[in-house]
């Protein structure tokens, strides 16, 4: 039986609305409109009105927004009206958005192009290409957090493919990444000079068979290294088992160490433990007891009352 | 197993109020992903949007640097859309309702 979006959402209102996220009391949870740091209590009316207009037939919705949008409302308003404007399934709403990003203030501006990601309209998708262009970098940032939305990997990757400078390169692949966008990750790999970004986004997209291609390729000893430090963040069975196979198999101290990191990272005590019951090296057997201490293992109390005992 | 119960005990003692938000927001950000992925597998795209967006505005709150006031702001935006999408599936639903 397929999980219905209403119950998906109830949840996530139901952990979004815990206490401690809003550093307040459960008693202090209650209708939005208590809660929000508004002083004009029409703005609160204002805002309750228009979640409420979420309830009506989309094309008596949108007028009413738009006079929102249009009359001199506060920003904090005017920001709730574009989350509105972005569920109305109506092409005039997603045009309006679009006009919004392009000429409402900073603020709104950047609201209003995370909302066309929301709305997932390709018309006003594709209109953010020529804003990405002609945008400072809060815009640019804006525009790739609207594709990650909608999940258009394709626009991001063009971004990457096409851009002008490093940080421009690095902010799209990074974005690439969180999308977990693998294969777009892997296409840039291969066209493009080869960018620690990458590393770092192929661990952000979980790309655990390109990072164990280049964790084993020792033809650049600094890219080995990280590439094996970022399998740590992919973590998993496999994963930890090349850690440690890594570890084991190398003459190189720094792709060692790489190694322990990465078992440090992805939480392997178990494999560490391993390692310290095989090795007859008192300074290594230091270094694993050091990282077991540091990752606050269980398994360490055991080693510490061995050492001490002086058993093994 | 007597020290490990303890050496436990005393790290949740080591957890201060913020360490204990930013722990349940990276739980609700874990779960905002699980929903995300279902919303997805049940064609939901619209939904799976908004989860998505989501994201970022969680990531924000759990910033070591977020000061009350914004903390409060994000959480009532978050709400806000919540209870927007919540409305517009209440809508949808009873409209389904309404032409069968």
């Amino acid at each position: 039986m397929p999980i219905r979006p209403k119950t998906i959402l109830a949840v996530l209102a139901l952990l979004a609305m815990s206490s401690s996220l809003a550093q307040t009391t459960v008693s202090e949870l209650a209708p939005i409109s208590e809660l929000a740091p508004i002083a004009d209590e029409s703005e609160v009316l204002k805002i309750a009105a228009l979640e409420a207009l979420m309830s009506a037939p989309p094309e008596r919705a949108l007028p009413l927004v738009t006079k929102v949008l249009n009359s001199n409302n506060s920003n904090e308003v005017k920001l709730r009206a574009l989350f509105v404007l972005s569920q109305i399934d109506l092409h005039e709403a997603q045009a309006q958005l679009l006009h919004v990003a392009r000429s409402g203030d900073g603020e709104l501006r950047g609201e209003a192009v995370r909302m066309i990601g929301i709305g997932g309209n390709a018309e006003a998708l594709a209109g953010l290409a020529d804003l990405y262009s002609s945008g400072n970098e809060d815009v640019r940032d804006a525009v790739l957090e609207a594709y990650m939305i909608a999940g258009d990997t394709d626009a991001v990757f063009q971004i990457a493919a096409n851009a002008n400078d490093a940080e421009e390169f690095e902010a799209a692949v990074e974005m690439l990444g969180i999308m977990g966008a693998q294969d777009d990750l892997r296409r840039l790999r291969e066209s493009s000079n080869f960018s620690e970004i990458l590393i770092e986004a192929f661990a952000l997209s979980g790309d655990a068979d390109t990072l164990r291609e280049l964790a084993l390729d020792g033809s650049d000893p600094e890219t080995q290294a990280r590439a094996i430090e970022a399998l740590g963040i992919v973590g998993g069975e496999s994963v930890n088992a090349t850690l440690v196979e890594i570890y084991r198999s190398t003459d190189s101290d720094e792709v060692r160490e790489a190694a322990l990191s990465g078992m440090l990272i992805s939480g392997y005590g178990q494999g560490m433990l391993e390692l310290y019951r095989a090795s007859d090296n008192v300074g290594e057997k230091r270094e694993l007891l050091e990282a077991l201490t540091i990752m606050r293992s269980d398994l360490v109390l055991d080693l510490i009352d061995e050492a001490l005992a002086g058993d093994r | 197993m007597h020290l490990q119960d303890t050496q436990q005990d005393l790290a949740d003692l080591s957890l201060d109020a913020d360490a204990d938000r930013i722990l349940l927001i990276l739980k609700i950000i874990d779960q905002n992903r699980l929903f995300e992925r279902a919303a997805e597998q049940n064609n939901s795209q619209s939904l799976a949007r908004v989860l998505r967006a989501f994201e970022p505005i969680l990531l924000r709150l759990a910033a070591d640097d977020v000061t009350p006031e914004d903390a409060e702001a994000l959480r009532a935006q978050l709400a806000f859309e919540l209870s927007v999408m919540l409305t517009k599936l209440s809508r949808d639903t009873s409209n389904e309702t309404q032409s069968t």
